[in-house]
């Protein structure tokens, strides 16, 4: 399964470890595609907002409605800016799939514009999303053999005992040169991401600050990612997440897109 | 009409959710030539309502101008007002309402419904030249397929500017012959002489194509010239004809590429003939029109666009006062910095046939998510064509704009 901005982090999904399994023998890939497989449910919808923390401590607010749908490893997923007002109806529709030789589809809804356009769905993965800092890659567009994982070790988190894997592009092209993130087992959440950049300097660190069980659903309420290089924060607090909801099978067309949900 | 649809279906709608949102800007623009005067300056109220119940929609736009220039721009406006009615598989709209059709920016091929306000030329954001117009819509959609039949019983024309203190005016007094323009003579309002078409949308993996009619009025009229009794002015009088569309559009990405395309056959547009022939001033044709499009996402936040059109006019017959073959180019480019807050945009015409262009650059500070400062530049260049006629219109402008 493959998440695309809604829940922001496809692999900070969580999900629920039966107890008795043992990890000893996994390696970095393997405890990448359980965070990956882990169950979702189905169907997602919730309202996020996102803080965007500029280094002289003002701040920017963006909240966000959005939907998303599994089919199968493919996933479309569709979300509308609720606020601020500047951008108040915009509107993003995504057709994300797995197969990593296969662009997205995606198409943006400009309401002042009263008009939908398709936009690539390629160049926009290194993109940072609307000013934040988190870029479409690190909300989860990347499939998982476009790095190499390495199980470094095991290490506890306060009381969180994670695995720690190294994730190194294949491409040479990408934007960072490793992530290493730290996996609370528990949850097969990753509760803390380093990012490198191509140079070899730390450029980002992801914190999870909230994660908590809804529905049966390990599920992330609250992230902040800190870029050290720009000193700029984003921090995103989930104020509502369901799972598995009725959602009909045309939402996630551009007519919806067009129509505008607000909840 | 539009109030009492709204309030007719609105009976039935006790709103659950009622938001209101909307803007307020100022615009000033000066002639960068001399005598550097004012050629634009205008304020504006925008108060948008939006509310539900269930299925159905109620949206209403309100602008309440005032331009500082011209007494005659200075009014409150219903701009939209809508009712909608949602199913799972269809949808409705009646009232007033922006229906935008094609794929293509800033040229219209197949989008012929919304017509233009052109008070200020196209000196303006494409948003706020585009206009509604009064129509039912209603709409089919599953996963794949959209299908769109649009009803439009009032017809609206574009807005053309005659206001002789206006700088952008037709008539504004310059070099040439004192030009004035006569009331047009507009269809009445008749099921007979309303405007109806459909279009067929398909939403596939990597490629949209969309096929669409249209059974219309040319909203840009033709104009009859004649010269005054005294022979000291020359007459414009707007005329409307019937026409048809036919046409097709589509989108397809490739990698950080999008290409685009529009082409459209119109039966029976109505063309001007040139000034000697006043017995037959406007001759009907077919003409062939086509746009192709290529979108490019680079990196780091920039975007390219350029676009080709060409319009041919078949069984050509030389009084007509437009060439057998038009071409027209756009550029454009954008560039958003320090984290969206800076946005850098120009958007260019360029007329291929008489050599003439017309190019507007913006810079769009973000001062907060409420509060955006504008300014830009519009340049005008030529000797012939539309935009060689306002080749001493270039100008430099400012613009403020507070959301709520």
């Amino acid at each position: 399964m493959k998440t695309q901005l809604y829940p922001i982090c496809a692999i900070l999904l969580a999900g629920i470890i039966s107890s008795g399994n043992s990890f000893s023998q996994l390696t970095g890939r393997q405890i990448v595609q359980m965070v990956k497989d882990q169950p979702d449910g189905d169907n997602r919808k919730s309202v996020m907002t996102m803080t965007l923390v500029n280094k002289r401590g003002s701040k920017r607010e963006r909240t966000i409605l959005s939907y998303a749908q599994d089919y199968g490893k493919d996933s479309k997923s569709i979300m509308f800016f609720k606020a601020p007002a500047d951008v108040q109806g915009t509107g993003f529709l995504t057709w994300n799939y797995d197969d990593p030789d296969k662009d997205d589809d995606r198409w943006l809804y400009l309401p002042a514009m009263k008009k939908t356009r398709r936009i690539s769905g390629s160049s926009a993965r290194k993109e940072y999303f609307m000013g934040s800092d988190f870029t479409y890659d690190d909300m989860g567009g990347r499939n998982i053999d476009e790095d190499e994982h390495t199980l470094m070790g095991e290490e506890q988190l306060g009381d969180r005992k994670c695995w720690i894997v190294k994730s190194q592009p294949k491409d040479d092209d990408a934007m960072y040169s490793e992530t290493i993130s730290w996996i609370w087992q528990d949850a097969l959440t990753a509760v803390r991401v380093e990012y490198y950049d191509r140079m070899g300097d730390l450029q980002k660190t992801l914190t999870i600050n909230d994660i908590r069980k809804t529905d049966s659903y390990w599920t992330v309420y609250g992230m902040e990612m800190q870029n050290h290089q720009r000193e700029h924060r984003t921090l995103i607090t989930i104020q509502q997440m369901e799972y598995d909801i009725a959602i009909p099978d045309n939402h996630f067309t551009v007519a919806t897109l067009e129509r505008g949900i607000t909840e | 009409m539009i109030i009492s649809v709204l309030v007719l279906t609105g009976q039935g709608v006790s709103a659950q959710t009622l938001d209101f949102s909307g803007f307020i800007d100022s615009y000033h623009a000066v002639r960068l030539a001399g005598p550097h005067d004012f050629m634009s300056s205008r304020s504006r109220l925008r108060a948008e309502m939006k509310g539900n119940a269930g299925k159905s929609w109620i949206f209403a736009s309100l602008n309440a101008n005032h331009n500082y220039l011209l007494p005659s721009r200075t009014f409150i406006e219903l701009r939209e007002a809508y009712f909608d009615y949602t199913a799972p598989n269809w949808d409705l709209r009646i009232g007033r309402q922006i229906i935008i059709w094609g794929a293509s920016d800033g040229l219209r091929i197949t989008d012929l419904i919304s017509p233009l306000d052109l008070t200020e030329f196209l000196a303006r954001d494409y948003d706020d030249i585009r206009m509604p117009v009064d129509a039912i819509r209603w709409r089919y959609m599953d996963n794949v397929i959209k299908l769109e039949l649009v009803f439009i019983p009032i017809f609206q024309t574009y807005i053309i500017p005659d206001d002789p203190q206006n700088p952008w005016s037709i008539t504004y007094p310059g070099e040439g012959p004192v030009i004035s323009v006569a009331p047009a003579i507009r269809p009445e309002t008749s099921i007979r002489n309303s405007e109806f078409g459909g279009r067929l949308s398909f939403y596939f993996p990597g490629f949209d194509l969309a096929v669409s009619g249209l059974y219309t009025w040319n909203k840009l009229p033709v104009y009859e010239r004649n010269l005054s009794p005294a022979h000291d002015t020359l007459v414009l009088v707007p005329k409307h004809f019937r026409y048809s569309m036919v046409g097709v559009d589509f989108s397809r990405p490739q990698g950080p590429f999008v290409i685009r395309g529009e082409a459209a056959m119109y039966s029976a547009e109505p063309l001007s003939t040139d000034l000697l022939n006043r017995s037959n001033p406007v001759i009907r044709k077919t003409t062939m029109n086509y746009l192709v499009g290529l979108d490019w996402y680079a990196s780091s936040n920039w975007t390219l666009t350029g676009q080709y059109s060409q319009k041919l006019i078949l069984l050509y017959e030389d009084q007509l006062e437009e060439p057998r073959n038009t071409m027209l180019a756009t550029l454009g480019i954008t560039r958003k910095l320090f984290r969206s807050t800076l946005s850098l945009g120009a958007f260019g015409y360029i007329d291929l046939t008489n050599g003439g262009m017309f190019a507007r650059t913006s810079l769009d500070y973000a001062l907060s998510d409420q509060i955006h400062l504008l300014t830009g530049i519009d340049i005008f260049h030529g000797d012939a064509g539309i935009f060689g006629a306002y080749n001493k219109n270039s100008e430099i402008w400012i613009k403020a704009k507070y959301n709520f």
